[in-house]
């Protein structure tokens, strides 16, 4: 008896150790030749301000004391960055160490030769890492055609249909499923009186309209659904003038109909907050939107909103996939590489995932997802299903992003006349030819830079 | 002293335009200071909520989190050292421009005008390179510098204004009085522009402690001054209403302190009289 | 009889000023005008750029979009600027007369807009003219209706708005301060002399303001049309291009478009729009001072 006791100590104790130890042996074991190699680099990373990145803050002391290299957060605004960015590397690009990037802009910096292929790093990486856990269409996003991975993402997020599930209950309105019927339901919410002042207190629908960084977005995801293109995949060319593309546009102008005023110029924060404040019943947005919906301190409809996948357009039912990753700057020295790789594997491997979730991140990795399942968030059958329509369009060979080098004018573009479109000042048929003759004329200008 | 007796009617309504424009342009500044202490569910209300309990989660927040203090200091000293620099070198050029006939007079007036009105845009380009090359990147003095090539002009072209509306027979005066040709603006044209002056200095403050464009490219983490700090409350899923707020509030309070300090010398010369 | 005239002088007080911002200004200049002469884009070191001469400043002229951004930076200008002006000397003038203790209290509180950033007030504004925000609270209370300041129609009336919000304080300052430095006894003479307070404001203060004024007025002009942070973090040029400025069209040139020639050009056409205001504006000044 005696004996069983003390085996069973000696087993808690082991269990206990590995278990309340805060390094794992697995990483001590890899964190001290780095050490040895690269105490002392310091290393800059440009980022903007996000849930990951601060997760990433919160890791980061004890990435230092492990490897004893100096990580540098330098921190900018979103829309600012891009030209932070280009003007680091007209400059030779070497104060910047790592960058933050998103598909719109990897593929310009990747024409600029400024990201190093990171492949042999995940070859070599070590197994707690882990690669094939991140999702494979993150992963994708941020891979070139030639198979290179630029960047290793760390947020992802999709497309879906956000509703208040209190008010469909209230009135017997079903899920919408096509896009017809959102129309229809967005006409039926649109200055609904709810409490029977006389005055209309909600509206049909919310997205953003606004232009720059804006309304590109939604009119890029409906273009699928839609039969539509945004550039051909194996030309390059415009299909801005395709008419599914139209289409698109011609949907979100008739929403915009039964849309809260003010529309025309809603940024993301702007259409995320007209739902989350009870003014609009429906809200076609990015699934990074959701945990804020479901915060009880700044969200009036925390509990209410029902989610669902994208609704389905006269060519099927798809969603996209957006994000952000972190690209290793090619002109840094070997040393700064090696450390810039060393705090990737770190703070993005499986290991980590779990803190990093609970300080917030964005979760990209597919055991965060099942972690995450186990709190019964009301959302993430909706994203599962997102990310399915997701892939359904990568298969067709599409993106919502195409990987252009010169997508972020093209984004530029769209925002421009989608917003005139959407405010009124030009008509869908109009705002999509215009666009489709500027961004072909850009795409031109760059082959000719191109072959000089 | 006054002569002039005013109606008692014409005071009270010009007191009333008074109070109706200060209220206008206060209210916003109201509403943000007040924000400043507010949860980030009453922000967004509408119709706007008035009466609320307020909390400190926003202020400690900016410190903690986001280390505002660093860049309040960098801002401090930028600005201070900066503008002191540009109308320690501006006086004595808006006086020559002012007073001196010479030959161009106009045109070189005009050509401190054109320089500074490059855009900041094309300007801060140069500037990254040039220091990079010097290793000056990410440091105060770099700013301080940088800031020199607008401040520079524009305080010459306020200060000569002003100079420009002090009668000259007051300086021909001391001159016949035997008063050093080379100490004449300090001594006396100086002291007569105070309020000018001040209000130069006021202004050239405010400008360096708000300047963005060259902060955000030409700093990364040792020299960045308050504006740039800025991007950490635009998040990628939420504006840090709250925290800006703070900031905001935070930020503007150097410059009342520096306001309410020199308001004394906003008063007319009291050495007018003197001279007669 | 005027040693005040001695040339030399003039030198002496001028150098340090020119020396340092000559040297601050003159690399970038030829910086910007060699790049409006080429053709160039980022990935290309400045060398390896084409030179194409003024075909830039040709394709300006063909340019709808700037012709567009041309327009809305002068009627900003000119609405924001004169607005600002009439208010912000009512204010001082009124506060100059009152003449109370508290002046330099209030002065100080008048310019608490002016300390705000221009980039946090575009973004507070956002917040501000949304339809459902601070400003369409007071206009529904007094008019009944919100105003849809989002739309194409009101963005570009709302930066108008918040521009005089924040800079009629500048005004305020300066003519408050020219006020109080301009010599008394001309004023006093004409009351004296039996001159109403209102032929007085005209006929004797005015004049002797004049050069202080104009110098305001020319200062707030080429700030105003080198205004950026505001609009970009307010409409970002939106929607559509209802706010599009001269300077946001630079920006999306030379950032999204990529074309820095192309983007210095238009570059140019702005500080040509500066220069061409303080020319005429200078030309006034040197016409009215009196002292001259």
């Amino acid at each position: 008896m005696k004996k069983i006791i003390v085996v069973l100590l000696v087993l808690l104790l082991g269990v206990g150790t590995v278990f309340g130890s805060e390094t794992p042996k697995v990483i001590k074991e890899w964190g001290d030749p780095v050490r040895e190699k690269l105490a002392g680099t310091e290393i800059f990373i440009l980022a903007s301000a996000h849930p990951s990145i601060n997760a990433f803050q919160e890791l980061t002391p004890q990435f230092e004391a492990l490897t004893g290299i100096k990580v540098n957060w330098v921190i900018i605004e979103e829309g600012a960055m891009y030209g932070r960015i280009l003007m680091e590397l007209a400059a030779g690009g070497k104060s910047i160490n790592a960058m933050m990037v998103c598909p719109e802009y990897l593929f310009g910096l990747v024409d600029l030769d400024a990201l190093e292929p990171l492949n042999k790093y995940i070859k070599n990486a070590p197994a707690w890492f882990d690669q094939e856990d991140i999702f494979p269409a993150y992963m994708d996003m941020l891979t070139g055609l030639d198979d290179n991975v630029y960047a290793v993402p760390f947020a992802g997020e999709s497309g879906f249909l956000m509703y208040r599930k209190d008010l469909f209950d209230e009135y017997g309105i079903s899920v919408p499923a096509t896009c017809d019927e959102v129309l229809e339901t967005a006409k039926f919410f649109h200055d609904k009186d709810l409490n029977g002042d006389g005055k209309g207190d909600i509206d049909g629908i919310s997205f953003r309209g606004r232009r720059g960084w804006g309304m590109n977005w939604p009119w890029a995801l409906m273009t699928f659904p839609f039969g539509g293109e945004l550039l051909d995949p194996k030309t390059g060319n415009s299909r801005f003038n395709s008419q599914g593309t139209i289409d698109a546009l011609s949907f979100l102008v008739e929403a915009a109909k039964y849309a809260p005023e003010g529309i025309e110029s809603f940024g993301h924060y702007e259409a995320w907050t007209a739902f989350s404040m009870g003014r609009a019943a429906m809200l076609i947005e990015s699934t990074a939107a959701a945990p804020l919906m479901e915060d009880k301190t700044s969200s009036l409809v925390a509990g209410k909103v029902g989610y669902s996948a994208m609704p389905e357009g006269p060519a099927g039912a798809y969603s996209g996939v957006w994000g952000w990753g972190l690209g290793m700057t090619k002109a840094s020295n070997e040393k700064q590489k090696e450390a810039v790789w060393a705090l990737m594997t770190y703070l993005f491997s499986r290991e980590k995932q779990m803190e990093y979730l609970a300080n917030n991140g964005v979760v990209t990795r597919v055991s965060g997802f099942e972690y995450l399942e186990k709190e019964k968030l009301p959302y993430l059958s909706a994203i599962k299903d997102a990310l399915a329509q997701a892939a359904k369009l990568a298969k067709k060979g599409y993106t919502v992003v195409p990987r252009s080098p010169i997508w972020m004018e093209v984004v530029e573009l769209m925002g421009t006349y989608g917003s005139m479109a959407v405010a009124g000042q030009m008509t869908p048929e109009v705002a999509a030819e215009v666009t489709h003759e500027m961004v072909q004329k850009a795409i031109d200008n760059n082959r000719l830079q191109k072959q000089k | 002293m006054k002569i002039l007796e005013i109606r008692s009617l014409t005071r009270v309504l010009m007191g009333l335009f008074i109070i109706v424009a200060l209220l206008l342009f206060l209210i916003p500044i109201f509403y943000m200071i007040t924000s400043a202490f507010k949860k980030p569910i009453e922000t967004f209300a509408y119709p706007p909520v008035w009466i609320f309990r307020p909390v400190f989660d926003n202020f400690i927040y900016a410190f903690q989190k986001l280390k505002i203090l660093n860049y309040m200091r960098n801002s401090i000293i930028v600005a201070t050292t900066s503008a002191l620099l540009a109308l320690f070198v501006a006086f004595p050029a808006a006086y020559g421009l002012a007073r001196i006939k010479f030959k161009g007079r106009n045109k070189l007036a005009i050509i401190f005008l054109m320089l500074q009105s490059i855009p900041t845009i094309a300007v801060v380009f140069a500037f990254f390179f040039l220091a990079r090359s010097l290793s000056l990147i990410d440091t105060r003095i770099l700013l301080i510098i940088a800031y020199l090539y607008w401040g520079v002009p524009y305080a010459i072209w306020q200060l000569r204004g002003y100079i420009m509306s002090i009668p000259i027979e007051i300086e021909e005066a001391a001159l016949i009085d035997g008063c050093n040709q080379l100490l004449i603006p300090y001594i006396i044209t100086l002291p007569l522009i105070t309020p000018g002056l001040v209000a130069t200095a006021i202004l050239v403050f405010i400008t360096f402690w708000n300047e963005y464009v060259l902060a955000f490219f030409l700093t990364l983490k040792d020299a960045v001054t308050l504006p740039v700090s800025t991007s950490l409350f635009m998040t990628h899923t939420e504006i840090l209403w709250g925290p800006m707020f703070a900031t905001a509030t935070l930020s503007a309070l150097p410059v009342m302190v520096f306001v309410l300090i020199i308001r004394k010398y906003f008063v007319r010369s009291l050495t007018y009289g003197a001279i007669k | 009889m005027s040693v005040i005239n001695n040339r030399k002088y003039a030198l002496i007080y001028i150098a340090p000023a020119f020396v340092i911002v000559v040297l601050l200004t003159l690399v970038p200049i030829f910086m910007v005008i060699a790049m409006s002469m080429s053709e160039w884009t980022y990935g290309q070191t400045f060398n390896s750029s084409t030179f194409i001469g003024l075909q830039n400043f040709i394709n300006l002229f063909r340019s709808k979009e700037l012709l567009h951004s041309l327009r809305l930076t002068l009627i900003f200008l000119f609405t924001s600027v004169t607005m600002e002006f009439f208010l912000g000397f009512t204010i001082a003038y009124f506060l100059d007369r009152l003449n109370m203790k508290v002046n330099s209290l209030l002065l100080g509180l008048f310019m608490l807009p002016m300390v705000m950033m221009p980039a946090m007030v575009g973004t507070v504004n956002r917040l501000f003219f949304h339809p459902r925000g601070l400003v369409n609270f007071f206009v529904e209370s007094f008019i009944g209706f919100r105003v849809n300041w989002y739309s194409a129609g009101y963005a570009l009336i709302a930066v108008i708005i918040a521009e005089i919000w924040q800079w009629t304080p500048f005004f305020i300052l300066t003519t408050y301060a020219g006020l109080q430095a301009i010599p008394q006894e001309p004023i006093e003479a004409a009351l004296v002399d039996g001159a109403g307070s209102t032929q007085t404001l005209f006929l004797v203060t005015l004049p002797l303001l004049t050069p202080v004024l104009l110098v305001s007025i020319l200062i707030r002009t080429m700030e105003c049309l080198r205004n950026f942070d505001m609009i970009f973090n307010f409409f970002a040029g939106g929607p559509g291009n209802a706010t599009e400025t001269l300077p946001i069209n630079i920006y999306r040139t030379t950032i999204y478009s990529r074309a820095l020639g192309f983007g210095s050009a238009k570059g140019f056409v702005l500080i040509a729009l500066m220069v061409i205001g303080a020319i005429v504006l200078s030309k006034l000044l040197i016409k009215y001072s009196w002292n001259e």
